[in-house]
């Protein structure tokens, strides 16, 4: 059996031990065939590498000196690594810090999907409660509702615009329990009776309190609606009993 | 880094400089994106403080890398250019013009070859084992023969059609 191209390609590389134990190697000395093709096969390669040879042209000074001294100009991986962690939390900081960026309630939000859209997110943190009063700080994010159960209100709600980043409510009197869930606040008074106090960013895109489903004071951008009037010291005194009433009605 | 280290760095760069600069310049026609692509590769082998099992070997391969990724990006911004002049295609360049033995009917030659049969040949012509061909381009090495034979064909063809 004659030598197959690969054998014949291989030979030219003098990997003579390719062929297959002895039988391969007394071929080729009493096969004038498979020598001729060797032969061929020579002939061809030294054709092309003459070729090739034609495009070459004369090696350039590199310097090893150059080399090495690239080589070592660069910093030492950790230090890259380093140096990316850093710029990394400094960027997400300055991100989250940013007076009006969304990140802040990209976090939120991401806490309250984690958190499984149920009970006070995770965002939510009461503030401490004094002996007469409740509390509860939230990120109030594009849009936040603050909703006062109809039929377990507190009497009267007092708004004011603070410049802190977050929105505080507080109820003075009574007993107040709050649940949170991604952009909205329930506020559940019984009891003895009981003033609310909302602190509202400035920079809140938008806050809506509402008895029930009726909306009794709505901030969007710089823009308040109220059904009370805002007092010289720009706080807004809301009677909820008559709001109620006009729910009722 | 160990002084082994530095001495093999030296006494390689010395014997495959030459050897992987002609492989490099044959491939892309270009002498000066050559030299940058071979001390680049040097650069990168010395940054990593410790030699490889085979040198050689790890050094054309990651030179072919460079060497794909520089091509890889010149064909993207010459499609953008293309795409805004509508007149610089590669069909504008000279090469192929040219009767008889000239550089640029070798190069009109191996250009017509698909990239795998040239850098093939290219790895071949600069003496690298058929083993060191196959990890190079990732082939498989009982058949590196076959395949370069039919490279070697398709070049005569396209060079004499």
């Amino acid at each position: 059996m004659h030598l197959d191209e690969e054998q014949i390609q291989r030979l030219l590389e003098n990997d003579r031990a390719s062929l297959s134990g002895g039988h391969g190697q007394a071929h080729l000395q009493s096969c004038a065939e498979c020598r001729a093709r060797l032969a061929e096969a020579e002939r061809e390669e030294s054709w092309l590498f003459e070729r090739l040879h034609l495009l070459d042209h004369p090696v350039p000074p590199v310097s090893l000196r150059d080399v090495i001294g690239r080589s070592r100009r660069r910093l030492p991986a950790w230090v890259r690594v380093a140096a990316g962690v850093v710029l990394a939390v400094v960027t997400a900081g300055a991100a989250y810090a940013f007076p009006g960026s969304p990140v802040p309630h990209w976090v939120e939000r991401m806490a309250g999907l984690l958190a499984g859209h149920r009970g006070v997110s995770a965002a939510a943190r009461p503030i401490l409660p004094t002996a007469s009063e409740a509390g509860i700080a939230v990120s109030p994010g594009a849009h936040f509702i603050i909703e006062i159960a109809p039929d377990q209100r507190p009497d009267s709600a007092i708004i004011s615009l603070s410049d802190a980043a977050e929105l505080a409510v507080r109820v003075r009197g009574g007993s107040t329990a709050f649940s949170s869930d991604v952009g909205r606040l329930r506020v559940t008074h019984t009891g003895a009776p009981g003033t609310l106090q909302i602190e509202v960013p400035r920079t809140a895109p938008s806050v809506d309190l509402r008895v029930g489903a009726h909306s009794v004071w709505h901030k969007v951008g710089a823009r308040i609606q109220s059904l009370g009037s805002a007092a010289p010291d720009g706080r807004y005194h809301l009677g909820l009993e008559a709001n109620a009433s006009s729910d009722r009605r | 880094m160990s002084l082994q280290f530095d001495e093999d760095f030296e006494r390689l760069f010395r014997t495959e400089l030459p050897r992987l600069f002609r492989y490099l310049d044959r491939l892309s026609g270009e002498p000066d994106l050559a030299a940058d692509l071979v001390q680049e590769a040097f650069v990168r082998l010395h940054r990593r403080g410790e030699m490889p099992e085979r040198p050689q070997l790890w050094l054309v391969t990651v030179a072919l890398n460079l060497f794909r990724n520089a091509r890889s990006t010149d064909s993207r911004r010459r499609r953008l250019l293309t795409g805004w002049a509508g007149s610089l295609s590669p069909a504008a360049s000279p090469t192929g013009t040219d009767e008889g033995e000239s550089p640029s009917r070798v190069r009109a030659a191996l250009k017509r070859l698909p990239s795998r049969d040239r850098e093939m040949l290219l790895l071949r012509a600069e003496g690298y084992s058929y083993r060191e061909i196959s990890e190079a381009l990732k082939l498989r090495e009982a058949s590196v023969g076959t395949l370069l034979a039919r490279a070697k064909r398709a070049f005569r063809e396209v060079y004499e059609g």
